[in-house]
């Protein structure tokens, strides 16, 4: 039996099919909206400063979990990094393998003291090291909506 | 085997509360929710405290996986509020999540095991259609009664109508319910609806004549609660106007040990007893006019506080259906059963009545964000106690003994908490 397989038993009086529609809205909250306004409207990264810690988080975020306080400012950032970890994956979420391994990398943002999760692009998974220089690349204006995906990837320097 | 009289342990005490504004949000998360609670709770402990003094924290959540397609809520907040890397926890009781996590939090203390928690809930609703949050909430129902069409507003119309059969009620009784936490609503700042139902209907007049349709003559407020076009029937006999909304919010409470309390506030809220029981479906409980669970909830708290009914002097009850809040005020003693319904017409839960319930405009004006419900309730009981509820304030009255009654599901979790200022 695969791993996504479902035991299915219809034929059993004790058993009955049910249906729950269900439509998500994933609300960014008002730290991540600012953060993703920016990347959609201006190609920026945009991360929040907490005055009172001096640390920069990346994305924007509307509450420091240090002090405890609301944060209000932002500040860009350049959107480079150097690779931290990585992982490659072979197979979709249904378990058929993927034409291409995908890399998903986390990486060291510069001037933020947080951590970016997302593709690796234009590089062989061999390739990748700890401290591999980035940078990222964006959809063009016209197709960018505001979601993740408006980065298709981060590429060697 | 007897079990011997239930007792808290040690002592525990409130020395913080806070809520967010509970409303329709589009664009606030959960995080930003609770985050609005959270800082009002720091603010309010008089003598300030430091946050990294936090042991334990409990956080009551009842669907945000199905509402907001997110779970594991309680290092979400840990992360938020400054408390990784000491544990966070999610609990579950459907409406009543977050007083399970004030309970969690109250065993932790009174067992010796942490001196310092915070308690709270969240919950974002209103991202979901109408039809995916009465989904969402009838995962709370018994197995069966939802796919038998028993939603929410149903098993609530299926319990008004036997109130209705056995002690000869009608809808009229429940209207004064409605009518009573709209009198309150607009004293409460951080409440979903600010409008009583004398205001409602003038700008349902003003709307009509704008127009240029035909303006109601309503000669009162039941007259306007009686037309279907000002308040439409949901599950009969449910209209609109006897249901709660959908909300979102977020609220938590700062317990500590009874002996710490003073280095906290001069003003500490005491929880001397606390009970909660569980309730079988629809189908097979023995009534539909009273909760097996509350009565439950309700012996094992004043057994345990030593208080009666009569004690108490306010309660917050789980008004989700006009009907619940009739019912609960008699399985808790505050009236006979059969005599609530009165006791309402009589206007004796009014704020300046015998008994006020729901000062906060209950669940019906305020709000339900499910898993924030809970400790929202205790946030104003706190208020009250303190004597800092602004216009909403109880008046000409020195209190000292508050209680909440939470419901979760159709009956299956019901829990009752007595709180004291000394």
């Amino acid at each position: 039996m695969g791993l996504t397989e479902k035991i299915n038993r219809t034929d059993h009086l004790s058993y009955f099919e049910g249906q729950i529609p269900v439509e998500y809205v994933y609300t960014y909250g008002l730290g991540l909206e600012k953060f993703f306004r920016a990347i959609k409207d201006k190609g920026q990264f945009l991360a929040s400063r907490c005055k009172a810690c001096g640390v920069t988080y990346l994305p924007a975020r509307s509450f420091c979990e240090r002090c405890l306080g609301g944060i209000e400012d932002t500040v860009e950032v350049p959107g480079t990094g150097s690779v931290y970890s990585w992982t490659v994956v072979h197979l979709n979420m249904d378990e058929t393998p993927k034409e291409e391994p995908a890399i998903l990398a986390l990486i060291d943002m510069d001037g933020t003291d947080c951590r970016f999760m997302h593709y690796l692009t234009g590089v062989k998974a061999e390739d990748v090291k700890a401290g591999l220089k980035v940078k990222p690349v964006l959809k063009a204006k016209k197709d960018r909506v505001g979601h993740i995906e408006d980065i298709l990837g981060f590429q060697p320097v | 085997m007897m079990s011997g009289k239930r007792k808290i342990g040690r002592g525990v005490a409130i020395v913080g509360a806070g809520m967010s504004n509970f409303g329709m949000f589009p664009d606030k998360d959960s995080k930003d929710l609770f985050a609005e609670a959270f800082s009002e709770m720091l603010a309010s402990v008089d003598k300030g405290f430091d946050p990294a003094d936090i042991q334990a924290a409990w956080i009551g959540n009842f669907s945000n996986d199905f509402f907001v397609h997110q779970a594991h809520w309680g290092p979400i907040i840990a992360d938020l509020t400054g408390i990784v890397p000491r544990a966070v926890t999610r609990t579950e009781g459907a409406c009543a999540s977050s007083t399970l996590a004030m309970r969690d939090g109250l065993m932790a203390i009174a067992s010796g095991m942490y001196d310092i928690v915070l308690a709270g809930g969240v919950e974002e609703m209103s991202k979901c259609t109408t039809e995916e949050v009465t989904e969402g909430l009838a995962l709370a129902t018994s197995p069966y009664e939802g796919e038998a069409g028993y939603t929410f507003p149903g098993v609530f119309g299926a319990l008004a109508t036997a109130y209705f059969h056995k002690y000869g009620a009608g809808r009229e009784h429940l209207m004064n319910i409605t009518i009573k936490s709209h009198e309150n609503a607009p004293l409460n700042p951080k409440g979903q609806f600010k409008q009583t139902i004398r205001d409602l209907m003038e700008a349902r007049k003003a709307k009509a004549a704008k127009k240029g349709e035909q303006v109601p003559d309503w000669a009162d407020e039941k007259e306007a609660l009686f037309d279907p076009r000002f308040n439409p029937p949901v599950a009969w006999p449910m209209h609109l106007y006897d249901c709660c909304p959908i909300s979102d919010g977020a609220s938590c409470i700062l317990m500590v040990a009874e002996e710490l309390a003073k280095s906290f506030t001069d003003n500490p809220i005491y929880i001397v007893g606390f009970g909660q029981g569980s309730g079988r479906g629809l189908h097979a409980c023995p009534s539909l006019t009273s909760f097996e669970a509350n009565k439950q909830a309700a012996a094992e708290a004043y057994g345990m506080s030593g208080l009666t009914p009569k004690d108490v002097q306010f309660a917050e009850v789980h008004d989700c259906f006009s009907i619940a809040e009739l019912i609960h005020i008699e399985d808790l003693g505050f009236f006979g059963e059969g005599e609530g319904y009165k006791a309402v017409a009589e206007g004796e839960t009014r704020r300046e009545g015998r008994m006020p319930i729901n000062t906060s405009g209950g669940l019906k004006c305020k709000g339900h964000p499910v898993g924030a419900t809970g400790t929202a309730q205790m946030y104003e009981v706190w208020k009250q106690l303190r004597g800092e509820a602004g216009e909403r304030q109880i008046p000409g009255r020195d209190l000292y003994i508050g209680a909440t009654q939470n419901l979760g599901g159709t009956g299956g979790t019901c829990t009752f908490t007595i709180f004291e200022r000394r």
